[in-house]
This record gives C-alpha cells, sequence and structure tokens, in this order.
C-alpha cells in the first residue's frame, strides 16, 4: 500500500505533531510501567523482610487468628474494606477508610501484621497510569488515544517499506538518520505490543468513566447490576445499612466455603466489605488452573457464610474478552519471562518517544535557532532523563532511610519529586543531551548503589530481593551505557557548534 | 510544487484537526452504542462489541477525518455519522 502524496504529508504532520504533544506523558507511563509490572516484588524489596524471616513461611497458614489479633490492636469496625493479598513474596494486607489507605506485610518473625516501611512499588504502579496527579488517569487515557492514532499513522506511513524498517538501524550516520532509523526500528518491533497497551490502557483509563455507563444507560436503562449480569459479572456487593453489629467473620471457614464452591480455587485477594456492618460481605478473588487468564470470585455474607454471588472462571464470552484484555495488559500470565519481555518492549517504547522527539528537533532546526525548540529539546532531555534519575533516586532513598525512619514512603515521594525537578533544570544548566547523559550516569549509579547496599544488608538470602537487586544492577548497566553515548554525544554536538573562523579567502569565491 | 502551495492543497487548520480528535470521540461512543442496541446477536455479544468497539471507532474515525478537504466537511461528517448512529440506536432499542 503506497499513500497518495496529500494522505502521506497530513499523516506524517499528524503523526508527528500528536506524538510531540504526547511523548512526555507516554514517557513515563511507559517508564513506570516496566516497574508497575514488579509492583509486588518492589514492595518487598522496599520493606526489606525481617533478618532471618527466609527460613520461616512468607505467609501464615491461617487468617483469623491474624484478623482478631489485628482487630484487638488496631479496631477495624467501621472501615470500608479490609483486605489480605497472599502473594509469594509474603502476605499483605490493607484498610481503606475515608479515602485513607494503610499497607501492612506480614512479618514471620513477630507472627503479626506490621505498617509496611514503604510503599516504592505502588507509587511507581500509580505513575504508570499517572495516579498522584489530580485526574491523572484520564490524562493517561488520552495520552493513550494519542498513542494509539500516532502508532496507526506511524503504520500507515512506513507500511510500504515495512520490513526495511524492522531492521535498518545505521548507527554511524548523523543525529537524524540514526534517530530516525531508532525510532522506526524499536517502533516496528514493538508494535503488537504497544498497539495493544494504547487499547487496554485507553479502555482501563477511560472506558469505565464514559463507555460503560453511556451503555448501561442506553441498553439497561441505567440499571447497572443487570448490565453487571449481562457481562457475566455475579459479584454485587451488597449495601451498607449503617447498623454496626461490629461482628468479624470467619475468615478461614469463609475460605473453606469460597474453595466448596470453585474447586481449585487459589485465593489471590480477599477482602471484608463494610466491616462491622449488618450487611459486611466477604469477597474472594481467585485463580483457576487451567483455565487461561482464569479468574474467579465468590461473594459470601460475612455472617454466616451464606453465598451471595459467584463469578466462574469460565464465564461468557464478555467475562472471558475481559479476562483475555486485562490479562494481556496485566501481564497475568506465563510467568517472569513475559514480564521480564514486558519491561523490555516498555523501555524500548520510551526510546522510541525520545528518538521520536529528537527526529522532529532534527528536521525542523538542526541548529536549534528557534527558542520553542530549544525549549523543546531540553524539557525532552530533563523530563526523560531526570524521570530515570528521579526513580533511581527512590530506591536509594528507601535503603539510606532504612535505619533513620520506622516508615519512610513520605519521605521517598518527596525525594522522588525534588530530583525529578532537578533534573528538568539541569537541563537547563547545560547542552541538553550532554545533561541528559550526566543525569544517566548518575542514575546508574544510585541504581548500583540501591542494589548493592540491599545485597549488603543480606538480599541475596531472600529470592525475591535478590532478583530486585539483579536488576538494579542491570539497570546501572543500561544507564551508563545510554549515558556515556549521550554525553559524548552531547560534547561532540557541542564542538560542532563553536563558530568557525573567518576562512582564508578563495580566488574566485566572492 | 512551492511550500505555500504544498501547504494549502493539505489544507491544515484548528478545526478539522479538533474535528478529527475531538469531535470524533462523542461520534466513536454514539456508534459504539448503535453497534450495542442494532447488531442482531444476542445481548452479552452486542454489549462487548459496542463496549470495546469505541476506542479502535475513535482511531478510525481520526484518521478518516484528517483526510478531509476542509474542515467544514470533516464536522459535516462527524454530524452524519453522529446522527445515523443515533437514529439507529433510537430505533433499535424501541423495537427491542
Amino acid at each position: 500500500m503506497k499513500l497518495r502524496p496529500r494522505t502521506f504529508q497530513i499523516y506524517w504532520d499528524a503523526h508527528a505533531w500528536v506524538g510531540v504533544i504526547t511523548a512526555l506523558l507516554l514517557h513515563v507511563v511507559f517508564f513506570m510501567g516496566a516497574f508497575a509490572l514488579f509492583q509486588r516484588e518492589l514492595n518487598h524489596w522496599a520493606h526489606a523482610g525481617d533478618a532471618g524471616a527466609g527460613q520461616l513461611r512468607a505467609t501464615p497458614l491461617a487468617l483469623q487468628p491474624l484478623l482478631e489479633r489485628w482487630d484487638r490492636e488496631e479496631p477495624l469496625a467501621g472501615k470500608r474494606r479490609v483486605a489480605f493479598e497472599p502473594e509469594r513474596s509474603g502476605l499483605i494486607a490493607y484498610w481503606d477508610a475515608r479515602g485513607q489507605r494503610q499497607l501492612y506485610r506480614y512479618s514471620p518473625v513477630s507472627g503479626r501484621l506490621e505498617r509496611a516501611r514503604s510503599e516504592l512499588g505502588s507509587f511507581l504502579y500509580d505513575m504508570h497510569y499517572l495516579g498522584p496527579l489530580p485526574k491523572g488517569v484520564y490524562v493517561a487515557g488520552v495520552a493513550a488515544l494519542g498513542l494509539l492514532f500516532a502508532l496507526l499513522t506511524g503504520l500507515f506511513l512506513h507500511w510500504k517499506d515495512l520490513a526495511r524498517q524492522w531492521f535498518q538501524f545505521r548507527s554511524q550516520r548523523v543525529t537524524r538518520t540514526w534517530a530516525s532509523d531508532l525510532h522506526k526500528v524499536l517502533g516496528v518491533f514493538g508494535l503488537p505490543y504497544q498497539l495493544m497497551y494504547a487499547w487496554t490502557g485507553a479502555v482501563l483509563s477511560l472506558s469505565f468513566a464514559t463507555v460503560q455507563p453511556a451503555l448501561t444507560e442506553a441498553l439497561f436503562h441505567g440499571d447497572a447490576q443487570t448490565a453487571r449480569a449481562a457481562r457475566g459479572d455475579f459479584s454485587d456487593l451488597p449495601d451498607p445499612t449503617g447498623k454496626q453489629t461490629g461482628q468479624l467473620p470467619d475468615l478461614d471457614a469463609a475460605l473453606a466455603r469460597a474453595r466448596q464452591e470453585l474447586p481449585g480455587l487459589e485465593p489471590s485477594w480477599i477482602s471484608i466489605e463494610h466491616v462491622g456492618d449488618e450487611h459486611s460481605s466477604v469477597n474472594i478473588w481467585g485463580s483457576v488452573p487451567g483455565v487461561p487468564f482464569g479468574t474467579a470470585n465468590v461473594v459470601l455474607s460475612a455472617a454466616d457464610n451464606a453465598l451471595i454471588g459467584l463469578t466462574p472462571a469460565t464465564g461468557g464470552p464478555f467475562a472471558r474478552f475481559e479476562a483475555w484484555f486485562f490479562g494481556l495488559h496485566y501481564a497475568s500470565f506465563a510467568g517472569y519471562g513475559v514480564k521480564l519481555l514486558y519491561a523490555l518492549l516498555a523501555l524500548a517504547g520510551c526510546a522510541v518517544i525520545v528518538s521520536g522527539n529528537l527526529v522532529w528537533l532534527e528536521r525542523r532546526d538542526r541548529a536549534r535557532a528557534q527558542p520553542g525548540q530549544r525549549l523543546l529539546e531540553r524539557l525532552t532531555a530533563g523530563w526523560c532523563a531526570g524521570l530515570v534519575l528521579a526513580t533511581s533516586a527512590l530506591f536509594v532513598a528507601n535503603r539510606a532511610l532504612r535505619q533513620a525512619l520506622p516508615i519512610s514512603t513520605r519521605v521517598e515521594q518527596i525525594v522522588f519529586w525534588v530530583v525529578w525537578a532537578l533534573g528538568i533544570a539541569w537541563a537547563w544548566r547545560e547542552r541538553a543531551w550532554q545533561s541528559a547523559g550526566h543525569q544517566l550516569l548518575v542514575a546508574g549509579a544510585a541504581f548500583a548503589s540501591a542494589g548493592l547496599l540491599d545485597l549488603l544488608g543480606g538480599g541475596g538470602q531472600d529470592p525475591v530481593r535478590l532478583g530486585v537487586d539483579a536488576a538494579l544492577l542491570v539497570l546501572w548497566v543500561a544507564c551508563v551505557a545510554s549515558g556515556a553515548r549521550l554525553s559524548r554525544a552531547g560534547a561532540g554536538r557541542a564542538q560542532r557548534k563553536k563558530p568557525v573562523g573567518a576562512l582564508p579567502a578563495l580566488g574566485g569565491a566572492e | 510544487m512551492s511550500h505555500v502551495a504544498r501547504r494549502r492543497q493539505l489544507n491544515h487548520s484548528t478545526s478539522r484537526t479538533l474535528a478529527a480528535l475531538v469531535g470524533s470521540l462523542p461520534v466513536s461512543l454514539l456508534l459504539g452504542i448503535a453497534l450495542a442496541a442494532a447488531l442482531p446477536l444476542r445481548l452479552e455479544l452486542r454489549y462487548l462489541i459496542g463496549a470495546y468497539s469505541v476506542v479502535p471507532l475513535w482511531a478510525a474515525l481520526a484518521c478518516c477525518l484528517f483526510l478531509a478537504r476542509s474542515a467544514w466537511r470533516a464536522w459535516l461528517w462527524l454530524l452524519l455519522a453522529g446522527a445515523l448512529a443515533a437514529g439507529l440506536s433510537w430505533l433499535a432499542l424501541r423495537a427491542r
């Protein structure tokens, strides 16, 4: 398919403009996406476990004694939700009440729930959809739409020579050529992945607030319960009455009942809704082996474990489609191999975005004579490299504050925002790409420091922490390699930009 | 062809860009509702197709509308598509 010249030019312009407008937001989404995949492992690493806990069970055998002890130490009645999440790296629990959320981890040494020292993994996960920013999730949704449009127009533009763009990378050529090659090679390689993320990301961020309510209104006259049933979701939670009985459910009996209803269920999330209310319920989610992306859930009455609702893993087409659709987004299949591949593709997505902005600058204003293009260059360099630097600072802050603060979540996040702002400012202090290179070199050193500090602190005895430490060391190598290249390129560019003295007059040249 | 002549032929305008990127959002939602209302399938499948077609429909509309000869035409296409989708939805929902 060869586009007509007019169509080609319109798509070219639209691709460039939509790309450059959404680039910086998408860089955050993709970069944080690589970390969001390992949210639980990162939370575990950040909490850093108990010394000698490696030999003990990471999750308790029974939840009920833990719940009762927790309730004695901190009354849970009145909380909107209390939830437990058994996971490979240990048991976590949290409560939600009046817009607040508090995370706890099970300590195998003390046998009780302790407040999580850090929520580093959750913070990076939230940053993936711009959650910490006001209305950030909708901004991320709009950016996902922009990504989808840029991907489609990019595909149309290069359709005629897609096979060539897949492999052509001329690293020794001028910036415009190698940046363009990098943009296209990584763009074509990552196309199915990025298309999937653009679509699923837009649906996750925008559809539940726009499309679903509109369809519920149009098809079901606003009856949300009927709409849920049509989707194959029968887990309708009862509304609270406001009358407190203060009674806690028997969680172990509820788990046994859930396994009776759904044989083979492996619970991954157990929540008590509206704790202590006379209509309080227990909601148990889990996976069912043998069913691809097979999740199921059971809703029981907290008072007597009577069955309220059940959604099987093998539901109708709507439920199965959504299980695959969101399962692909969250990489909830095939274990760490796929997650690592996703993370690699996410970082490649960042390179596509940065190289796209570089192509824009090189094509439009190679000498950066226009103030707007200079601003874009500095913003791209400072924002993107600054984000890497801020993330590395977050890891270092976590380890450095370990002895100083019992709970370091808030301080870590302040460090993150301050370092990111400094990173952006750094791009105004020296040449943009040189500053980006220097920031990446510092970020590499910070990632390595965090990993080494954890290894020295006994991280090697815990497979999850060891995995995170290894990833931090890989990030160190990647940051140093790309930082060194950018610093050299920046310096070389500066050399070329130096004004050249008047040449001796050549005969007849004038 | 000179740069100016080429730009004139492309006829880039803020209004056409807005039609393609923003105006297409409610129209793609209307088209999704029309699919969910009118497709001759059982409710669960119609609902599924309607809900998950909105984003691809928006992308398709945006790609097409950028090629409109003028902003006027882009908005006219949107109006026609929106009216068609709304009418079809109304008729289909009344008939069910």
